[in-house]
């Protein structure tokens, strides 16, 4: 943690919110978008994200910099997510098998959208994305979210989960295993897609 | 060369760079070698790639109300605050007037058969209280069951002002060592209860430490009431343990209500009689039952 952010953390927990604020400005997006992909809801995600925010605020006196700010945050979030999907009982884990009959029944009705020309190959390549990490448990989202939207390495993911580390890369594995199934039993966008990025050549 | 299962176990953490250097040349070996796995790692590359693409915009509102949101958050802690201090202020003027009165009637009548050893001269201010008086409402619960830092503290009559000053201490003594036992020899519901920013931490030595974490896995997955997340936790222990480990092994596991919490405490209590159970202050949010095994030598 650095001087400036430490400085940040001091004046929030005597309640200072111009400080809290400031020292959660490049946060914000992220925790929504954590919130956003967790309940798969634009309302949900602003309230739970809110509510991340706010018991941060007041939890900051608690903050002993034992691990960083935002791993600290997310942790929050996270929690305020999975609380929220135990309550709404809507954390129900969804069989691969049923997850590839719900796509393919969305997949029927994505055949009377607008077609490639009205919406950028990108974005619908996006929205089979989202849509297929939807059907995934939550357990399998948040290793995801953090992952892939957060760009955090595993040893931090483990440490916002409390999960070891070992765990989060079986977990991350088995997460995309699934998300690749479901994706490639949908739409063959998808393989045109990895044909032109083969293309284009990945660098990793 | 390895074979394709594990290159596929291996893919995800191939792709965010987690792998150790050994094991990416084995990657990178079996990868050249192999078409199946290769068209594997395609599909997960552009996969990946997306979804890294997948954030979304804040809602307009979102800092608006956000701040809205804080300054009533902060309302309310400060209003919380203000209650619990007058609270706390006329319980210790009550407790005050009762025990005045106590004393009253006690230089008036005499003590009752059971304390007449008692000396009689023992003025106002000099009697001394075997335990905590109810100045102590806030911790009398936990006093109660509490040993070590949390000895019934001697109260000294001499008005009020003394009983808020031992009242402080006492907190302070709580708050400094951050940690109260309890006696456990009895039922826990009857001793213990989830405590709001505290944590259970339970204690356990034992000689096979292995096996002492297996009992617990066995306890958990009998209550199965936490979504597998609290065997996945305590396996990836196991897994860290690895058998040598000279430090003791800790975990911290969730229970979503009291009722789990209840039944998980008493059943490790069946498996582990001598297990030592305390209430340590919350460090993560979402942690309700710290174990910590020590192996013996």
């Amino acid at each position: 943690m650095d001087e400036d952010e430490k400085n940040l953390v001091e004046k929030s927990a005597g309640g200072d919110i111009d400080a809290f604020e400031t020292l959660i400005q490049s946060h914000q997006k992220k925790v929504y978008n954590i919130a956003l992909r967790m309940t798969k809801n634009p309302e949900d995600a602003q309230e739970l994200s809110q509510d991340a925010f706010v018991r941060a605020f007041i939890a900051i006196k608690k903050f002993r910099g034992d691990s960083s700010f935002a791993t600290w945050l997310y942790r929050i979030t996270m929690n305020v997510c999975t609380d929220f999907l135990r309550k709404r009982n809507k954390a129900s884990v969804i069989s691969i098998e049923q997850s590839v009959y719900e796509s393919q029944q969305t997949m029927q009705l994505a055949d009377n959208e607008p077609g490639p020309d009205e919406i950028s190959e990108k974005n619908q390549l996006k929205k089979l994305v989202k849509e297929a990490m939807d059907l995934l448990p939550p357990e399998h989202r948040e290793v995801l979210i953090l992952r892939d939207l957060l760009d955090m390495t595993y040893k931090d993911i483990a440490n916002t989960l409390s999960i070891n580390e070992g765990t989060i890369k079986s977990r991350i594995n088995r997460a995309r295993e699934n998300l690749k199934k479901v994706i490639t039993s949908r739409s063959e966008l998808f393989q045109d897609y990895v044909v032109k990025l083969n293309r284009k050549g990945g660098d990793s | 060369m390895i074979k394709c299962d594990l290159c596929l176990e291996n893919l995800s953490a191939y792709v965010d760079r987690e792998l150790p250097e050994n094991k990416i040349e084995k990657m990178n070996e079996h990868l050249k070698k192999c078409d199946s796995c290769s068209k594997e790692l395609e599909l997960l590359k552009a996969i990946v790639s997306v979804c890294e693409d997948l954030t979304e915009d804040l809602p307009e509102s979102f800092e608006a109300s956000l701040h809205k949101r804080l300054v009533a958050a902060k309302e309310s802690v400060r209003t919380k605050q203000k209650k619990g201090f007058d609270l706390r202020l006329i319980t210790q003027v009550a407790a005050g007037f009762i025990l005045i009165i106590s004393v009253g009637i006690v230089l008036r009548f005499g003590l009752p058969g059971g304390m007449k050893s008692m000396s009689d001269n023992s003025a106002p201010e000099s009697v001394q209280m075997n335990d905590g008086s109810s100045t102590l409402a806030m911790t009398a619960q936990k006093a109660e069951t509490a040993k070590g830092a949390m000895r019934s503290p001697e109260v000294t009559i001499a008005g009020s002002q003394d009983l808020q000053k031992q009242d402080e201490e006492t907190e302070r003594t709580m708050n400094d060592k951050m940690m109260f036992s309890v006696a456990f020899t009895e039922n826990i519901n009857a001793n213990l209860e989830m405590t709001e920013g505290y944590d259970t931490q339970v204690r356990i030595e034992t000689k096979d430490l292995a096996q002492s974490i297996e009992n617990i896995i066995a306890i958990d997955e009998k209550l199965s009431s936490s979504d597998n997340e609290n065997k996945n936790k305590l396996q990836g222990t196991m897994f860290e343990y690895g058998g040598n480990q000279e430090e003791p092994v800790q975990v911290g596991l969730y229970y979503p209500n009291g009722e789990a919490w209840h039944m998980f405490l008493s059943e490790l209590q069946v498996a582990f009689p001598d297990m030592v159970i305390e209430l340590v202050p919350s460090e993560e949010e979402k942690e309700h039952i710290r174990i910590i095994v020590k192996k013996l030598d």
